[in-house]
């Protein structure tokens, strides 16, 4: 995985905000090496994750599956019969990806905004908000601060965060600590 | 009667040459205008958006305000060696 985004897409209004949604959903773009991970792989995470065996209550929290090329969409419908015939009907579309709108600031790396420290010295790296969004390392750290990953894969990789010795010390306590 | 004549032959002369000094002011003013002020008759129509006043090199420099500070020099190792042929994957999970 080499960064991801939240924003919104699946819908028809021009440049959605959060307070004015539209008509879309609340949405996840990954972006990932696929030599180091298969869509397919991805499509596993995600019917793992959540559960569409109900309707949404609303478009904004609909289950989703935007795929970019006919491969994608292929294995989306392949895995979601599979998904279907263990959990019965799935309330999941699989529809062509539209524009994606990012979502604003303040929603990107949500874990990590809220690990003060850690923010601080990703502010000081990536000032700017894109640049911020786009990066590997924010991304990993704000999946390791949100329980995703063990000790021993952040061990791995700590060195490569860009963090200083302190922050370091901070996150490996927050992941290893239990 | 030659007097007269004198007299008005100086004031027509004197009139003469307070018009061409008042005519040669405008027109030194109006040629420094130019250098400090484009015309808009004479202004190429695909000039036309361009600024209507040149910069007055009279005014003392303003001090240049720093550059803004985007990127910190100190990437994060695994950014600065992030592949460049990546895919993309879009979900929405309810």
């Amino acid at each position: 995985m080499i960064r991801t985004r939240v924003g919104y897409s699946g819908g028809t209004k021009v440049n959605p905000t959060y307070h004015s949604l539209g008509d879309h959903s609340e949405t996840i773009q990954i972006e990932y090496d696929p030599d180091q991970i298969s869509y397919e792989e991805l499509l596993d995470v995600f019917w793992s994750t959540h559960n569409p065996t109900t309707p949404s209550w609303s478009r904004q929290y609909a289950s989703f599956v935007f795929y970019h090329d006919e491969a994608q969409r292929e294995l989306a419908v392949k895995t979601k019969a599979q998904q279907e015939a263990k959990k019965g009907p799935l309330f999941t579309e699989i529809v062509p990806a539209g524009t994606f709108y990012p979502a604003e600031d303040y929603h990107q790396k949500y874990y990590l905004r809220n690990a003060r420290d850690l923010m601080r010295e990703f502010s000081a790296i990536y000032p700017n908000g894109d640049d911020f969004a786009a990066s590997t390392a924010a991304a990993r750290v704000n999946g390791y601060i949100g329980h995703n990953g063990t000790c021993e894969q952040l061990r791995k990789e700590l060195d490569s965060l860009g963090l200083s010795a302190a922050g370091q010390e901070k996150l490996e306590q927050a992941v290893c600590a239990n | 009667m030659s007097k007269k004549l004198l007299a008005a032959g100086l004031l027509t002369i004197v009139a003469v040459i307070a018009l061409g000094a008042i005519y040669f002011g405008f027109s030194r003013k109006e040629n420094t205008m130019e250098q400090t002020h484009t015309g808009s008759t004479k202004i190429p129509s695909a000039n036309a958006s361009a600024p209507v006043c040149a910069v007055d090199t009279n005014v003392p420099p303003v001090d240049t305000p720093a550059p803004t500070y985007t990127k910190n020099a100190s990437i994060p190792p695994i950014d600065a060696s992030a592949p460049t042929h990546t895919e993309t994957a879009t979900f929405a999970m309810g």
